[in-house]
């Protein structure tokens, strides 16, 4: 047995050295690295020209700064870099002309250290990595079919000092072990389709692979649909935890850039603005109606108003009334900046993290404008589609967590530089006196809001006189139209 | 929503293409700053060859023909191709918010103003956002800049250019080939628009503004100035003055030349010279192997004839024809 065993290691890795050994070298030795491809830095660009390069190897990069300027069709734009870390690699030198959006033109890494480690990484290693390319991936699959499916994998995955020998002697214990569907405990993945597995809650067990090897890379958890997907639009429920491998007692799940930038943003939101709530109870039922009456227009016209469309439009006059909730305190500047437009960031949670896309003008907007408006943005930022620009800003912010049936009321993070946010609960049917009643109670459908001011700038009575306004305007929702 | 404060005119009366270039670049820069939502800046540069950001200066104008004659090269900060400007060509730069940003409707705007004083001969715009007249000939082009905030339109208007000398500037000298990155001028036949004076064209160009900052019916400030200190004194940041050193320096002209290749023929082959950042960095002799040369060094005639032994000439003869 050990001398079939043996043999059909030595013949499996004669056959499979050419393609995996160079598989195990190729990603064995580079650290984890992040691939930045060519932007859309307009919603129609399909291709540019690479200019100057305005960050060298090696530099530090910070969200904000300008890593590359990009000429499309007589249009000069700077790429302004949203994360942070160091430059490792540039494939597309200056003047690199008609580079088409998504192509790979440079790698950035977490560490300092790693810029040297990275050096060898070409721009074919992206493309391979990100499934791009077409060259050895499938001879390779091809010609391992005889053999145990699970062989190249064994091969390959193993930790950073692997080599042929250490290959060889795995395969000649496992092979007879190992047969085709049998899963390994190793995961065979890039560190980018492994990072976003995670962060989605997606098991990479369940994923086939189409990079070498039958390596799961980017393109496969991008495009994995689990059976049975979760309806339900912004319920933040959707991401399943990551399961745990049998027998550990935790999952570590490495912190994504985005939820290191939520972190930071609401613990210096908590740290400097000194967050107080008012809440109110408000009636409901004129709201409905308002809402049923428009959009029983809305199925000829394509539209149909959301609850929150409405409170959105209520928010806004809200601060139009009371403008200190829809001011900045600027310390800096010496000014509280009072905003002559309402731009209300709407919270919606993403797959990846929540995010606040921007209505903006809300005052300014009628009610199925800023319907589509909703409905276009948050289709995007679950997309991961969202422009800095789209979610940069806004002057007050509302949270709905309406959906959501077990949630009564709830206090919300205030968004700096912002000085107000309302936190929306769930309708609910609730009893109030009624002399006219039979029973002496009548029931209607009430919605708790409460929202949180930044006491710096709105002091209690004024949070106060905003509520009563946002409860004037939700229970005579006709005052809209003043 | 845009009121009378928040959009500004500003025309200058100064014709050095470096002032006005450094003025719009710090114009742009303190939208935000001065709480400008719209700005339009009008300009006429005395006769001065503009080339885009990411351009090869060699390839799209006559380097020894303009050196000899005093026109400058000035390198903008904007995209695409090379103009070429005089008197007779009045500038215009419509600066707005991002968001807003269109390559069309500045000029879709601008040209029913202008065509207010045509008579026959009107003038549309085509699908390269260029404004032609009815013989189909370029009397526009325009290029843009976008940054994060804020973008612009930029663009020129013929009115009564030298056009014998528009096309001297911008026929480049070199023999052989220059095969490089960099963006290429798309070249037209170009006219000038023989019935619009400065006057009627600045009148159309305010009055497109005010339509495309959507202020028609308010006041607008319109600033006049005459010099580059009478702007400096006012504003009185020292950026602007760096903007403008910037834009004299070769540095910035011809060694923001993406890296390029000269094949100059011979016999039987040629000779290939590699320009990189504006110096010559490799020479190639196909027949013989490659000597020591003193590089890099400017890819100049000049200098090239002195320093470069046996070649120099060759090069040099080769750029200047």
């Amino acid at each position: 047995m050990l001398r079939s065993g043996w043999s059909l290691a030595r013949s499996a890795q004669v056959l499979v050295r050419p393609i995996a050994f160079r598989s195990v070298r190729l990603y064995a030795s580079f650290p984890d690295h992040t691939i930045i491809d060519m932007p859309a830095l307009s919603p129609t660009m399909n291709q540019g020209n690479i200019g100057e390069w305005r960050k060298k190897i090696g530099d530090q990069l910070s969200p904000g700064d300008v890593l590359v300027e990009i000429e499309t069709d007589k249009a000069q734009m700077d790429f302004e870099f949203q994360e942070d870390g160091y430059l490792s690699n540039i494939f597309l030198e200056t003047g690199s002309k008609d580079v088409p959006v998504g192509k790979p033109i440079a790698v950035y890494v977490a560490d300092e250290a790693d810029v040297e480690a990275m050096k060898g990484f070409t721009a074919e290693d992206a493309a391979k990595e990100l499934g791009q390319s077409a060259g050895a991936a499938p001879p390779a699959s091809e010609e391992k079919a005889p053999e145990p499916q699970s062989t190249p994998a064994e091969s390959s995955s193993p930790s950073k000092e692997s080599s042929a020998s250490d290959a060889s002697s795995s395969l000649s214990s496992d092979a007879a072990a190992d047969t085709t569907s049998a899963p390994t405990n190793r995961i065979f993945a890039s560190p980018i389709a492994k990072m976003i597995a995670l962060e989605n809650g997606i098991p990479l067990k369940n994923i086939k692979g189409s990079g070498p090897g039958g390596r799961i890379i980017k393109r496969d958890v991008e495009n994995y649909k689990p059976s049975a997907s979760p309806s339900g639009p912004a319920a933040s429920a959707s991401a399943p935890a990551p399961a745990p491998e049998s027998g550990s007692a935790y999952v570590d799940i490495p912190i994504s850039s985005m939820r290191k930038t939520i972190a930071s943003r609401l613990q210096a939101s908590k740290r400097d603005a000194p967050h107080y709530q008012v809440s109110s109870v408000l009636k409901v039922g004129k709201l409905l109606k308002v809402r049923e009456a428009l959009n029983a227009e809305g199925a000829e016209q394509g539209f149909k108003l959301s609850v929150n469309d409405l409170l959105i439009k209520a928010v806004a006059a809200a601060s139009l009334k009371v403008p200190a909730a829809n001011s900045s305190w600027l310390e800096n500047e010496g000014v509280i900046r009072q905003y002559t437009n309402v731009d209300v960031s709407v919270a919606v949670a993403t797959p990846t993290g929540l995010i606040t896309p921007i209505v903006r003008g809300a005052n300014l907007k009628g009610l199925v404008e800023i319907s589509t408006t909703i409905k276009d943005l948050g289709k995007r930022a679950r997309d991961g589609k969202l422009k800095p620009e789209e979610y940069t800003g806004g002057s007050v912010t509302i949270s709905n967590m309406g959906m959501n049936h077990a949630v009564n009321d709830f206090t919300a993070v205030i968004n700096p530089p912002q000085s107000a946010i309302l936190a929306v609960g769930t309708t609910i049917r609730t009893p109030f006196e009624d002399p006219t009643s039979p029973s002496g109670v009548t029931f209607e459908d009430t919605i708790t809001v409460t929202a949180s001011f930044d006491h710096r700038v709105v002091d209690g009575a004024v949070g106060g006189e905003w509520i009563k306004a946002l409860k004037k305007v939700v229970e005579n929702p006709l005052e809209l139209l003043l | 929503m845009t009121t009378a404060s928040n959009a500004r005119v500003f025309i200058s009366a100064t014709h050095d293409p470096r002032v006005n270039l450094a003025i719009e670049n710090f114009l742009f820069r303190t939208l935000s700053k001065f709480n400008t939502s719209h700005c339009l800046f009008l300009y006429k540069n005395s006769p001065s060859v503009i080339i885009g950001r990411n351009q090869n200066p060699w390839r799209e104008c006559n380097v020894p023909y303009l050196e000899s004659h005093n026109i400058p090269i000035v390198r903008r900060f904007s995209g695409g191709g090379t103009v070429f400007h005089d008197h007779g060509n009045y500038n215009f730069s419509v600066m707005m918010p991002r968001q807003q940003f269109d390559r069309d409707a500045y000029i879709q705007l601008l040209v029913p103003q202008l065509n207010r004083y045509a008579g026959n001969d009107k003038l549309f715009v085509n699908e390269r956002h260029d404004i032609v007249n009815s013989s189909n000939q370029k009397v526009s082009g325009s290029a843009f800049k976008l940054v994060h905030s804020h973008a612009y339109a930029h663009g020129t208007m013929l009115l009564r250019s030298q056009l014998a000398s528009l096309s001297q500037s911008l026929r480049p000298s070199y023999i052989g080939s220059i095969i490089g990155r960099g963006v290429e001028s798309v070249r037209s036949p170009v006219a000038n628009v023989e019935w619009l004076d400065d006057h009627s064209f600045e009148d159309s160009a305010i009055q497109a503004f005010k339509a495309f900052a959507k202020i028609e019916s308010e006041p607008l400030p319109v600033f006049q100035f005459s010099s580059f200190d009478e702007f400096f004194n006012r504003c009185g940041d020292l950026s602007l003055r760096d903007d403008y050193k910037l834009l004299t320096t070769n540095e910035w002209t011809f060694n923001q030349t993406p890296k390029f290749e000269h094949k100059i023929p011979k016999d039987n082959g040629h000779i290939s010279v590699m320009v990189d950042k504006g110096q010559i960095v490799e020479i190639n002799d196909q027949s013989v192997r490659k000597n020591d040369f003193p590089l890099p060094l400017p890819y100049h005639a000049e200098e090239v004839e002195k320093y470069i032994p046996t070649y120099g000439p060759i090069i040099s003869q080769a750029m200047k024809n």
